[in-house]
């Protein structure tokens, strides 16, 4: 119990604190109120919640990708929770002695004895978090230089540090002095009581004294220091994981062209909220920097400096944003470069790996909208592609007529002549003018024609799916196309729509749906898994040498697709295909995604060498993949770095057609 | 500055050309149709050169039938200031009727710099540049890949195989355009939205003249594949009896 000058000392302190807190939160929420609400976040708000609480709690968010240093963090969250009860009773301490919130009882027992056990715990924690942090030195979170340079981790651990110590020399003390009736459940103070027994009463009083205002102010000093730095994801990075995106990895929502006049973003209130949202919760943890293939590959881009960016362009235009007024400056070339906007290959590692659920791909491509549609700006080989795409319906601009090209002596249905199918095969552009995609396209219609299959493609009314129109960030064209391509598909009588392209994949199964078209699709990979299984395809087992799979992005990450392959590739070589150092959801990128397919890689060193490099690493001598972009990067970089002799490459489909019974 | 471009729509450079049923022109059906590659240049110069000044005028003029309004549309897309289609329906290949036709509608304005492609990839005639400038009595620099305006002055490049010829003249003057002057852009999208709303002024002409016809179109017959004689020193000989007996060049 205090003295009065000692309770009004106190009470002026949590005021000061607790104010502060709220007035810098405020300005967030306000900063973050100013972004836009077009895209639903409250649906399912207990399947949310539920959601949040689950992997919070449990700290799966921190542990899945560094489980040493989510263990650590685990011990930490932990801390926090058990002690919020603890400093509550602290204060109430200062008013009536022997304050308790929950009584005096064995739950309060137990949860005190979860705060001592919890204490130690989280001393070990910071402990363990500052090696690391200052010693062994992690390049996610001390590069790039200088933007990491930031004193706020040191500071945190320190208190977080303190808050422990003085806790528990606190409690020994009491126990001291008040008789040690509570030390049964907490056999750590009762060590650090040890610690203290010697004193005479009147010093360890004191002493007591000193360790009870320094936790406290500790505590508030916290409090005030929590929302200025990334720890303020305390709070917002629960909020950040309610409000996820329930949609696939990397999903792009349209632009209503009707009713706006600014496409994309280059400066905050054109950003939808939650966006904002995220890079106040981002914790600069450099996780997703880690997996980035640009930031691998020595390209000015890493996701994590993009979050942090765009959080100091905020903060730094705050004053007109909450006042409702316009930012000063445009968010490009001041905090973001055009190089790191256009390095990014959309593989959804990031947003993977990603704590707190930020969602970097569409925030990074709302830039590129800005650049290309507002700006007419964007990397020059684009040009071609759009132009390729508006004339002739590809991106490599190669004539139109010549879309079925691929076809030549073989038996391949066209649509307009079929009639009713089962499946609508949509070859797409890779499959049809890519002479290696090409031959995958063959392969993928002898497969169909053997296991007599009903399918038909749609011949010359097939056009591009948009995606690299979209992800390139020309949203004005991707959507006339989709419209277009909608349309074709909804005059037809067809129970599936059957991709050779994982990219046509996921717009046709996960993006149409904005322009009207719900549609069941099936990847090749998925239907030969099948054929095979049901018999009605017949390969030789055996017949294939220890073969590896490079995970497509938009198959995996995005669409979850992992197994088909595999099981296809376990039946033609009768074993599990060995693996890569990354694979599944932690597949690392051909370089392709994104439009980058498209563009000139000039910066760094080449994201498909790295990746040929990891597969001729396993040993195998074969490579399959299930993308027709893979299959055009693995065998660029196979050839490019010359190790045609140790590895080969080839779409699934193509390995089982080599393997297939006559 | 009054900036007139002459553009023409031409089939896409990747589209597969086919004699019509008359063969004397070519079967549009399933044929994209595009600005002339070269006049892309020629806009995006006069796109340039209006925004350099920070003013003036762009107006964007093509011989054609109603097809050829997509042209325009798509020149329109850039932000030029005025589109007319010249309306007929006569494909002429006479490059002297093309340019008497544009002078009569050209001469009711007063441009002081005047555009166009060096030729058009279809019929490939290279004449209405220079006959234009005749007709109107104004010089004509031709297969330009460098242009710099001071004043009235015309300061233009022209690569040859032999080194890069620099020629000077003054407005108002034909500048016929070539690959390398400089790299067309895309349009904004407000630009094609824009666009996509506007009416294409249009006058019906005549073009009359046939002192050069189409008599007919036929498809070069493919080109049969390459011989691999060999590899490396070994398959010398070979490869020089080969060119002496059958390929008769040496
Ligand atoms: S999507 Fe891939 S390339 Fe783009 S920022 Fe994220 S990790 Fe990097
Ligand atoms: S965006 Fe996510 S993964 Fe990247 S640094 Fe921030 S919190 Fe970490």
């Amino acid at each position: 119990m205090l003295g009065w000058t000692g309770r009004i000392v106190l009470v002026l302190a949590i005021l000061i604190a607790l104010g502060y807190f709220m007035h810098e939160v405020w300005l967030r929420v306000r900063i973050i109120r100013r972004g836009k609400h077009d895209v639903k976040r409250w649906d399912r708000p207990a399947e949310r919640l539920g959601y949040m609480i689950g992997r919070v709690g449990a700290q799966i968010c921190a542990i899945k990708d560094r489980p040493f240093t989510g263990v650590m963090h685990a011990f930490v969250f932990w801390g926090f929770i058990f002690f919020t009860v603890a400093t509550l009773n602290h204060v109430g301490g200062a008013f009536k002695s022997g304050f308790s919130l929950f009584g005096k009882n064995t739950f309060n027992d137990l949860w005190f004895l979860g705060v001592d056990v919890v204490a130690a715990l989280t001393l070990i924690a910071v402990i363990a978090l500052a090696v690391r942090r200052y010693i062994f030195k992690p390049a996610g979170i001390t590069q790039p230089q200088p933007i990491s340079r930031s004193p706020h981790s040191a500071i945190v651990l320190a208190l977080i540090f303190g808050l422990m110590l003085t806790y528990l020399l606190n409690q020994g003390a009491e126990m001291i002095l008040k008789g040690a009736s509570f030390a049964a459940y907490m056999p750590v103070s009762k060590a650090t009581a040890g610690l203290v027994a010697g004193m005479a009463p009147a010093t360890l009083h004191a002493w007591n004294l000193f360790f009870w205002w320094s936790h406290i102010l500790m505590v508030l000093g916290f409090l005030m220091f929590i929302p200025g730095s990334k720890h303020l994801h305390l709070l917002s990075g629960p909020v950040n994981i309610f409000f996820r995106s329930r949609e696939p990895i990397g999903t792009l929502q349209p632009i209503d062209f009707e009713k706006t006049e600014q496409f994309g973003v280059s400066t905050l209130p054109h950003y939808q909220w939650k966006n904002i949202s995220d890079f106040f919760a981002c914790i600069d943890c450099g996780r997703c920097q880690d997996v980035c293939p640009a930031y691998a590959t020595g390209k000015p881009l890493s996701p994590k400096v993009v979050m942090m960016s765009q959080r100091k362009h905020a903060l730094h235009e705050a004053r007109a944003l909450v006042s409702g007024g316009e930012p000063s400056e445009s968010i490009m070339n001041t905090w973001l470069t055009p190089d790191e906007i256009w390095a990014c290959t959309t593989c959804g590692a990031c947003m993977e790996a990603c704590p707190v659920m930020n969602e970097h791909i569409p925030t990074l491509i709302d830039l590129r909208r800005n650049k290309a549609m507002m700006e007419s700006d964007f990397p020059q080989e684009l040009n071609a592609a759009f132009r390729g795409l508006e004339t002739n319906a590809n991106p490599w601009n190669m004539g139109h007529d010549s879309r079925t090209a691929w076809t030549d002596g073989l038996n391949v249905p066209i649509m307009s002549q079929a009639g009713e199918v089962e499946y609508l095969w949509y070859v797409g552009c890779a499959g049809s003018f890519d002479d290696r995609a090409k031959a995958v396209s063959r392969a993928v219609a002898q497969i169909l024609n053997q296991a007599g299959v009903s399918y038909a493609i749609l011949g010359l009314e097939e056009k591009c799916c948009g995606d690299p129109a979209r992800r390139a960030g020309n949203e004005y064209l991707f959507s006339m196309m989709a419209m277009e391509n909608v349309q074709v598909l909804q005059q037809y009588k067809f129970r599936k729509i059957l991709t050779t392209c994982p990219h046509g994949y996921h717009m046709i199964k996960n993006e149409y749906k904005q322009f009207g078209g719900q549609f069941e699709v099936v990847h090749h990979t998925e239907l030969i898994a099948e054929l095979i299984k049901s018999g009605k395809l017949k390969v030789n087992q055996n017949g294939l040498d220890a073969v590896t799979f490079h995970d497509s992005c938009y198959l995996g990450r995005y669409n979850e697709i992992y197994q088909a392959p595999r099981d296809i590739l376990q039946q033609l070589s009768g074993r599990a295909p060995v693996e890569m150092g990354r694979h599944h959801n932690k597949s690392f990128c051909c370089g392709a995604g994104g439009g980058r397919m498209f563009m000139e890689e000039s910066l760094g060193t080449r994201i498909n060498h790295s990746r040929t490099e990891e597969a001729a690493a396993t040993g195998a001598k074969m490579v399959g993949t299930a993308c027709p972009f893979c299959l055009s990067m693995l065998d660029d970089g196979i050839k490019e770095t010359g190790i045609t002799e140790k590895l080969q490459v080839r779409d699934i489909a193509q390995l089982v057609v080599e393997h297939l019974q006559s | 500055m009054n900036i007139l471009v002459l553009i023409k729509q031409v089939p896409d450079t990747e589209a597969t050309i086919k004699p019509g049923a008359e063969q004397k022109s070519i079967a549009e059906a399933g044929v994209k149709f595009v600005i002339n590659p070269y006049d892309e240049y020629a806009l995006e110069e006069a796109l340039r050169l209006k925004e350099a000044q920070g003013g003036g005028k762009i107006k964007v003029v093509t011989v054609g039938p109603e097809r050829a309004k997509q042209a325009l549309r798509s020149a329109a897309e850039l932000g030029v200031d005025e589109v007319l289609l010249l309306k007929t329906d006569t494909a002429s290949l006479d490059g002297l009727a093309i340019a008497q036709v544009l002078s009569e509608s050209v001469a009711k304005e007063s441009f002081d710099l005047i555009l166009m492609g060096k030729e058009a990839i279809d019929d490939g005639n290279m004449q209405v540049g220079p006959m234009l400038a005749e007709l109107l009595d104004i010089p004509c620099l031709n297969v330009i890949t460098k242009l710099t305006l001071s004043g009235r002055q015309v300061t233009a490049e022209r690569e040859g195989d032999s080194g890069v010829e620099v020629l000077e003249t003054s407005l108002p003057a034909v500048v016929t355009c070539q690959k390398g002057l400089n790299e067309p852009r895309y349009p904004s999208i407000r630009g094609k939205m824009a666009a996509m709303k506007m009416v294409i002024a249009e006058q019906t002409v005549t073009v009359s003249g046939d002192r050069a016809v189409v008599t007919g179109l036929q498809v070069p017959s493919a080109r049969s594949g390459g011989k691999i004689v060999g590899e490396g020193a070994a398959a010398v000989p070979e490869l020089i009896k080969l060119l002496h007996d059958e390929a008769k060049v040496i």
